[in-house]
């Protein structure tokens, strides 16, 4: 038997989201009535709804064929892509915008298969003096370009 | 004569120096990050939303309306260069702009691609400029059912748009509900799906979420390909159509723009599926059908139109009912709340030159999408032409120091991450995001409305059904529905949808 991979796994993604969601609903939010309704109400009929739509689409998976294939997933640039804007969230209050977009931009940079370390740099200096230019000088956002973490530096 | 005055009022606004250099810089901004492939007016406006900080509220809604047109037109520009659609309302310009550009007629495509905008534009800013007051004084009169019974037809009309099944995108309609039903409940106080994190109290950032799926998930599925899978940018040559051309494209520009005015005031409607609409009718109706396909000017003239009229009639219920129509009117409507103004149909009464400067900035902002676009085309090429490992990274950039000041917290940059990751699976597992974004922006609007609802129904259903306005709606939604999940229409729209692909 051949199943729509794509479609099965859409299924069983919508059924855990029910089921992750009305749990949430059910056991910690008040449901009230219908003239009532507590804040638990809309929520579960939404989650009973999906996980219904879900386990419809887990069934049907199984027999309309195997559709088009599920393709590569490019794990190196997804990543370090999520990677760099987890790395800008967590440093840019320190670091400030130019060590800050430049850490960004170089973890990003080397997400493309593509790249040597001559680009790389290029890249993310040009990026790196573009942005400071545009956001810190220009639009003058709040955003410190030397962050406090230099401040005894020099 | 109540239109006209009114419409004085909105150019005396619009044309102070001030409004000008701002709509001019948005129409700028737009076409540079819109030409961009991969990136969409949604990603756009988002990025370039703090830009807009400083500004005064009438300002920053002409530049972001502009930034808006803008970024449409740019995506066109991309569309027929170098067959990858800037932005999904585009992907029906590039199956004739492409292959006008493969024989060598790119020039004349690009100018259609804009005078047909043109046109639309000025036919839709009329439009606007005439229904906006009469719908304002309706939506007064609408009760929380009337409201409740509107956004499900907006959801409805969402899913389709979607490619794919239906029932993914009903699915999906309910996950987006829940997910924007997070933070705290208005009525009671109960924090809802926090996750026991306090930064979600106040919900999840909507600008950050599409940013995240809009922009970081496109990234990744682009580098799914190695760079040299894409086309050559194709030669330009000599812009102007010949006098043939412009023969051909007047039927298609009016049909577009009526098309488009039309579908762009439904909710959920809009700029893509205008110009879905306005190609199969181009194609049905004339006299040159074999010719679509293999570069026929009615396939770029209509739905350029088609998307540029339905682009600027979304405005109309978001201005006159506070209800975003599609994705990138729900962030226009969050721009005007972080101004201070509470969009629906008040904003008409209390900031009249707000209201009617913008509508007229709209018209001048197509005039000058013309008059730059076509000295200008050789600067977009030009852009085209910057590989991909230097412009993603850049995006990245962008992306994440546009939330962080949006927001001014590094809690939203983490949503980004993570919808980023899930928008990426989500389009791995063919799940359109569209009724996802959408149901996220009307979930709590529609809790709210049907909660009231049943209170003053005494928690009577049928209240839906015995008021005519909610009733006529929700009659709407039920035949879309019907529409749609019939075979024949289903098969229908995967063909569309495949040779969007193609």
């Amino acid at each position: 038997m051949v199943i729509n991979k794509k479609d099965c796994a859409a299924g069983l993604f919508f059924i855990a989201s029910g089921a992750l969601y009305g749990g949430m609903a059910w056991t910690s939010l008040p449901i009230g009535t219908a003239l009532r309704m507590g804040p638990g109400y809309f929520p579960i009929v939404l989650s009973g709804l999906m996980a219904l739509f879900g386990v419809v689409i887990a069934v049907r998976s199984l027999s309309i064929g195997p559709g088009t294939p599920f393709g590569v997933i490019p794990w190196r640039g997804l990543s370090l892509i999520l990677l760099a804007t987890v790395v800008f969230a967590a440093f840019i209050d320190d670091l400030g915008m130019i060590p800050g977009v430049f850490l960004t931009t170089f973890l990003a940079t080397m997400a493309s298969p593509q790249m040597t370390l001559p680009r790389t740099l290029g890249a993310s200096i040009g990026i790196t003096v573009f942005c400071t230019l545009v956001f810190s000088y220009a639009v003058r956002l709040p955003i410190p370009v030397i962050g406090p973490f230099f401040s005894g530096w020099w | 004569m109540d239109l006209l005055s009114n419409l004085a009022l909105g150019f005396s606004v619009a044309f102070q120096p001030i409004n000008l250099a701002y709509c001019f810089i948005g129409v700028l901004l737009g076409t540079v990050v819109g030409v961009l492939p991969g990136l969409g007016p949604l990603a756009t406006i988002a990025m370039l939303l703090p830009l807009t900080f400083g500004l005064d509220p009438t300002q920053s809604l002409i530049m972001l309306a502009g930034i808006y047109y803008g970024s449409q037109y740019g995506g066109s520009t991309t569309a027929i260069l170098v067959n990858l659609p800037g932005e999904s309302a585009s992907a029906v310009t590039t199956i004739d702009g492409y292959q006008m550009a493969r024989k060598g007629r790119a020039g004349p495509a690009l100018a259609e691609a804009a005078i047909g905008s043109f046109v639309a534009g000025t036919a839709a800013t009329i439009l606007i400029a005439m229904v906006a007051k009469p719908l304002t004084s309706i939506a007064l009169s609408f009760g929380p059912a009337e409201y409740f019974s509107l956004m499900v037809v907006g959801l409805i009309s969402s899913i389709a748009l979607a490619s794919g099944s239906l029932l993914k995108a009903m699915a999906m309609i309910c996950l987006g509900l829940l997910i924007g039903l997070t933070g705290t409940d208005i009525y009671t106080g109960a924090p809802r799906f926090t996750f026991g994190q306090f930064e979600l109290l106040d919900g999840i950032d909507f600008v950050a979420l599409a940013v995240g799926i809009y922009g970081i998930g496109e990234i990744v599925r682009n580098l799914e390909h190695s760079e040299s899978d894409r086309t050559v940018i194709a030669k330009i040559g000599s812009l102007w159509p010949s006098r043939d051309d412009l023969r051909r494209m007047v039927g298609p520009s009016i049909r577009g723009t009526v098309i488009g005015s039309l579908l762009g005031v439904l909710p959920g409607g809009g700029a893509l599926l205008s110009s879905f609409v306005a190609y199969n009718v181009e194609k049905k109706s004339s006299r040159n059908s074999a010719e679509f396909g293999h570069g026929a000017i009615e396939g770029v003239t209509a739905p350029e139109a088609a998307n540029n009229a339905g682009a600027q009639t979304s405005f109309v219920p978001m201005l006159a009912l506070g209800i975003p129509s599609n994705v990138v009117m729900a962030l226009m409507i969050g721009a005007m709340i972080m101004q201070g103004i509470q969009p629906g149909p008040n904003v008409v009464v209390s900031n009249p030159e707000l209201f009617w400067g913008l509508i007229a900035s709209m018209w001048i902002g197509n005039a000058m999408l013309v008059i730059l676009n076509l000295p200008l085309i050789g600067l977009w090429v030009s852009l085209l032409r910057v590989p991909y490992w230097i412009m993603f990274p850049a995006i990245i950039a962008f992306c994440c120091i546009g939330v962080y000041s949006v927001s001014n917290s590094a809690f939203a940059v983490y949503t980004v991450t993570v919808a980023g990751l899930i928008g990426y699976f989500l389009i791995k597992i063919d799940c359109e995001p569209a009724p996802f974004v959408l149901g996220f922006i009307l979930g709590p609007m529609l809790e709210e409305h049907l909660r009231r609802a049943m209170l003053i129904s005494g928690g009577d259903l049928s209240i839906f059904v015995t008021r005519p306005i909610s009733a006529g709606l929700l009659l709407i939604a039920v035949v879309m529905l019907v529409i749609v999940s019939r075979p024949t229409v289903a098969k229908r729209r995967e063909e569309v949808f495949v040779e969007e692909d193609g």
